[in-house]
């Protein structure tokens, strides 16, 4: 299910600051949205396996990027979470 | 009268322009040999305008607003704004052309199609990497059109063959005698941000390529609405190519290049139409 502010919090640090912000103000960031528990505690301990359900694709993939994952990373971390539907895909 | 004179699609990967020093030098050699390849047939065309499909990336829209189709009818349009594609274009702002861009959005609402438009949009890598690798001294005006690929639910196939058409329509009902180059940019396979990341399904991208060869219309739309059912999520942007094939009107495909490509995520392809004279 898609969370509205959740994306809206990660499509706005796309701007030139966000990796600064969610460096060194992350908790001041997520207090701009209105989020519920869970996911507040995800972004604070990078528990993308909770963000992900939630998330655009393509915003998950700039998320990942700015935390600092590069690509093998963020391939790795994100195939934790693959069901067994995504492997018979991948196989074919 | 206008004229369409080319038909084309490209990918557009980020890694090609964010990981262009870090390529391996045969990724950074056969992306060379191929988009200056689709850079000369283009320029050999002598296009006065080109108009772009493309998708969006969370740079113009949120899910405040996302149109299924949007034109974009400024006479000049913002850079990209992505930091790795900074400085790769020569002038601050990309020009536009605001009397075709309208004249294609009225065609369109008159064909029973409802656009979204804008008088300014940023152009970004969707857009932005095959002009940056096609190397033109000089970009000619771009009509921008948008196509919602990120965000579901996206225009079916069949809408968009439809759209195809009715831009070759719209393109050869303008009255200036301009030469027009359209392009479909995005795919082929990836997957980028779900559990598959990575993911380059050949099968889905070969199956693409023959169906563009040989296939009908209909038979194009309901095999890509299946085959999208079981690809990675970039696949969608198989759409836009659907768009430049139906823009040619069926009159043959040529594959200028094709790779599967780790390094930039992508099926990476590239391909003309041929347009009748």
């Amino acid at each position: 299910m898609t969370d509205y502010w959740l994306n809206k919090l990660i499509f706005e640090l796309q701007g030139p600051d966000g990796r600064e912000q969610w460096t060194n103000r992350r908790e001041e960031v997520i207090a701009k949205y209105d989020l519920s528990l869970d996911i507040r505690t995800a972004l604070i301990e990078n528990d993308i396996g909770t963000l992900l359900p939630h998330v655009n694709p393509y915003l998950m993939r700039f998320f990942l990027l700015m935390l600092g994952y590069d690509d093998d990373q963020s391939i790795s971390v994100l195939a934790e979470f693959q069901t067994e539907e995504d492997r018979k895909r991948l196989n074919g | 009268m206008a004229k369409v004179v080319g038909s084309f699609a490209a990918s557009h990967a980020p890694n090609i322009a964010r990981a262009w020093d870090r390529l391996t030098d045969e990724t950074r050699d056969w992306l060379t040999t191929h988009y200056n390849e689709l850079g000369n047939r283009v320029k050999a065309l002598k296009p006065d305008i080109l108009v772009i499909h493309s998708n969006d990336h969370w740079i113009n829209f949120f899910l405040d607003n996302i149109p299924a189709f949007l034109v974009g009818i400024g006479d000049e349009h913002d850079p990209p704004p992505e930091p790795f594609m900074e400085g790769l274009f020569p002038k601050e702002n990309l020009p536009g052309h605001a009397a075709l861009g309208r004249h294609i959005l009225e065609f369109a609402m008159n064909s029973d199609f409802d656009p979204s438009y804008s008088h300014r949009v940023k152009i970004d890598h969707g857009i932005g990497i095959p002009i940056w690798r096609m190397g033109f001294d000089e970009v000619p005006p771009v009509v921008p059109v948008f196509v919602n690929l990120v965000e579901k639910p996206f225009p079916t196939p069949k809408r968009c063959i439809a759209w195809g058409h009715m831009i070759r329509e719209a393109i050869q009902e303008y009255p200036e005698d301009l030469r027009v180059v359209v392009f479909g940019t995005g795919g082929l396979s990836h997957s980028i941000g779900e559990t598959t990341m990575g993911w380059i399904d050949e099968k889905f991208d070969q199956a693409c390529v023959e169906l563009f060869r040989s296939a009908s219309d209909d038979h194009l739309a309901d095999e890509l609405s299946r085959m999208l059912l079981e690809t990675g999520n970039g696949g969608a942007e198989i759409r836009s190519w659907s768009i430049a094939h139906a823009v040619a009107d069926g009159q043959g495909f040529d594959l200028i290049g094709y790779t599967p490509q780790p390094e930039t995520l992508i099926g990476c392809g590239l391909a003309e139409w041929k347009i009748a004279s």
